[in-house]
Order: C-alpha cells, then sequence, then structure tokens
C-alpha cells in the first residue's frame, strides 16, 4: 500500500515537473498543448493522491479543492509572462491558503493570511510592477533561466520531502515492520483520531461560549509565551521601515550614475517643460477663436 | 496516513514549485513573488504540524512569519526599485556583476 502510494506520487511528481518545465517561459515553439496536457494529468493525479491521503477526513472535499487551486496558482505565478498576472495568481494562492488554514481550524492567521498578504503586501508588489514594468512582456520575461535544472533540483527536493510524508514508516523501520505493524497501526490510528477530534472540537466551539474561540487561544498564547517575540516583531517591523525609506531617498554620487540614468537625465533636460503647450488644447482653442 | 502528511505535502509542494521559480525567473519581482509561494508552502507545514501536536504554537510561529514576510517585501521592493532607477531594467542578468 505505501509502496503503491509512493510510486504513485513519484509518477504524479514528475508528470509535475515535465509540465511546469515546458510551461516556463522559453523560446519554443509547438508545446503550448504538451504542457497544459501535462499540468492537468498531474493535476488529476494529485486529486487522485489527495484524496485516498485525505480519507477519514471529514472536510476532504474542501481540502483538496483548496491544495488543487494553491497548487495551480503556484504554477501560473511561477510561469506566467506578464508580473500582473503573477500577483493576481499569488493572491488565489492566498485565499486558497486560507481556506486550508480555516479547515485546519486556524481562523485567526486564515484572516490575518488575507489581511496582511491579500490587502498589503499584494498590493505593494503591484505599485512597484506599475511603476517599473508598465508594457506588458518584457524581453526578460519570456526566456527563463536554466529551467532544466531548477526544475530538477526542485522536484528532486520536493520527492524527497514528501516521501516521507506518504511512507507511514521511515525506510530503517522496514525490517522490524513486522513484529510493530499491530502496535504501529493502533498507534498511527490513535493519534489521526485525537487529532481530528482536536480539530472538530475547536471548530465546533463558537466564541463567547465557555470554550475560548480560535482567536482568544492565539491571542493568549502570543500574550502569554511570546511577549517579547511580538515587541521584537515590532521593532523589526519599524527598522524595517526606516530601512525602506533611507533606500529609496538614497543620492546618487554623479560620479557614479549609470549610462540609463544619465540618458535619463539628458532626455528630461531636452523635453519640453510640461503644462505650457499641449497640442490638442491649442487646437481647439485655435478653431474655437 | 493522515490528514497532517497531507497538510505537509501541499506545504512541500508549494515550497518546491516556488523554488523553481526563485531559481528559474529573471525577472527581480517574480523572484520574490516566489518566494511568497515558499512562504505560503511554510505556514501550511507549521499549521500541520500544529494538528500534529495539538496546540497553536504552529499558527503562533506562522503569525510571526506573516510579519517576516511583510518586512521583508517592503525592503525587497524598495531596492527593486532603486536597482530599476538605476538601469532601467528587471532582468537579475544584468546585475551579476557587482560594485561595492
Amino acid at each position: 500500500m505505501t509502496a503503491a502510494a509512493l510510486y504513485g506520487l513519484y509518477i504524479v511528481l514528475a508528470v509535475l515537473a515535465g509540465g511546469v518545465y515546458l510551461a516556463l517561459p522559453a523560446e519554443r515553439p509547438l508545446v503550448r498543448r504538451v504542457w497544459q496536457a501535462g499540468l492537468i494529468v498531474g493535476a488529476a493525479g494529485l486529486v487522485g493522491l489527495a484524496w485516498w491521503i485525505g480519507a477519514g477526513f471529514e472536510g476532504r472535499v474542501f481540502f483538496v479543492m483548496f491544495a488543487l487551486l494553491a497548487i495551480a496558482g503556484a504554477v501560473g505565478v511561477v510561469t506566467h509572462r506578464r508580473p500582473v498576472y503573477s500577483a493576481v495568481f499569488l493572491v488565489l494562492v492566498v485565499l486558497a491558503v486560507s481556506g486550508l488554514c480555516i479547515l485546519a481550524a486556524a481562523e485567526f492567521l486564515a484572516a490575518a493570511l488575507v489581511i496582511v498578504y491579500g490587502g498589503a503586501i499584494l498590493v505593494t508588489y503591484i505599485f512597484v510592477i506599475m511603476l517599473a514594468q508598465q508594457g506588458g512582456e518584457a524581453s526578460y520575461d519570456r526566456r527563463s533561466h536554466e529551467p532544466l535544472a531548477a526544475v530538477i533540483m526542485g522536484f528532486a527536493l520536493m520527492a524527497a520531502t514528501t516521501q516521507a510524508m506518504v511512507a507511514t514508516d521511515p525506510i530503517a523501520l522496514h525490517a522490524i515492520e513486522a513484529r510493530h505493524v499491530a502496535l504501529a497501526g493502533a498507534d498511527a490510528e490513535d493519534a489521526d483520531a485525537r487529532a481530528a477530534e482536536s480539530v472538530a472540537d475547536t471548530a465546533a466551539s463558537p466564541s463567547g461560549t465557555a470554550e475560548p474561540g480560535n482567536v482568544r487561544k492565539v491571542g493568549a498564547v502570543l500574550a502569554r509565551d511570546y511577549m517579547i517575540a511580538v515587541q521584537v516583531a515590532g521593532l523589526l517591523m519599524l527598522v524595517a521601515m526606516v530601512g525602506a525609506i533611507a533606500i529609496a531617498r538614497k543620492k546618487i554620487d554623479p560620479e557614479d550614475l549609470t549610462e540609463h540614468e544619465v540618458a535619463q537625465l539628458e532626455a528630461a533636460a531636452k523635453a519640453e517643460p510640461p503644462g505650457r503647450f499641449v497640442e490638442p488644447f491649442a487646437r481647439v482653442t485655435r478653431e474655437h477663436r | 496516513m493522515s490528514i497532517v502528511n497531507a497538510y505537509i505535502l501541499v506545504g512541500a509542494i508549494l515550497f518546491a514549485i516556488g523554488l523553481v521559480g526563485f531559481l528559474s525567473r529573471r525577472n527581480l519581482i517574480l523572484m520574490f513573488l516566489s518566494t511568497e509561494i515558499m512562504f505560503q508552502g511554510v505556514i501550511l507545514n507549521l499549521v500541520g504540524f500544529g494538528i500534529r501536536h495539538l496546540d497553536l504554537k504552529g499558527q503562533t510561529f506562522a503569525l510571526f512569519l506573516i510579519v517576516i514576510a511583510a518586512v521583508e517585501a517592503g525592503l525587497a521592493l524598495g531596492l527593486v526599485v532603486l536597482l530599476f532607477r538605476r538601469q532601467g531594467t528587471l532582468d537579475a542578468e544584468d546585475w551579476q556583476r557587482m560594485k561595492g
């Protein structure tokens, strides 16, 4: 059972890796259909795998849905040729991950994700993209840097980490598995039942009743165990704000100007001063005179 | 097989996809967007392990992770804007030679 799942996982990951490789921007004609097929097959395999893994969990329909949305969004971010679309795909990933957090009874974390990521960080990204890259696809977005090596590296890491999740027992324990199988099975089932129970407990208790809600519990942990860390986090944000302002207002030594900056300065000096004589308005006033 | 494993599996997949993006994209903004995907994977890991150990420390750490992500985005994007002002391109390969 475990071995079958493991090989299934490897096959799914390989198909997904092929899809991502072909989807990464590069100057290759004729492969669009292929990568779409690879991504769809990989996604379908992941659905099956997640369905099988999530057996016994009540919300597994939602789990599979959100997991697929997150993975599809992540592939979209990594492979899209227009940065604005990538940022919008990242919103999709954040929403899917916060859905997964709600399924795990982490409501406060889900809300914080949507507010901070979807509301603040993504807006900052989109602002910077608008500032820096107004005109569609740039040449460096049409060709990626060593896509094959990157995909091999990333998906080898993925296979190495996920095999530990799917293989219930570490490889070294297989030799004595026969002796301990009954015990281990009972243990695992027990732990699963406890986890499911706790999730159900936390999820079922609305705030205001005797059992405190998730926000109150997280707040208690933050204020009781991690008070110093909270203060340090605040200080870190202050330092980062000062640093960001210092970076953005940095004055550049005139001798250090790059060619681009020199060209910009020259163009600005040559250009007409704005706001005095704008062509369409000039024509209008002339016609109406 | 438990739901914990499923969370960690999805987290690992997100992390690896983000890693692929960080290694292969040449646009500086896209590289930082890929690190945000890796952050999402780590958040899922923390939540999954939080279920496993039946406490809230995972979620608390995830909150700190969000703080770090916000700080990183602010600073990194400030740097990206500065680099763009200097050379008019976001291509990481144009900044291979650094000058102190």
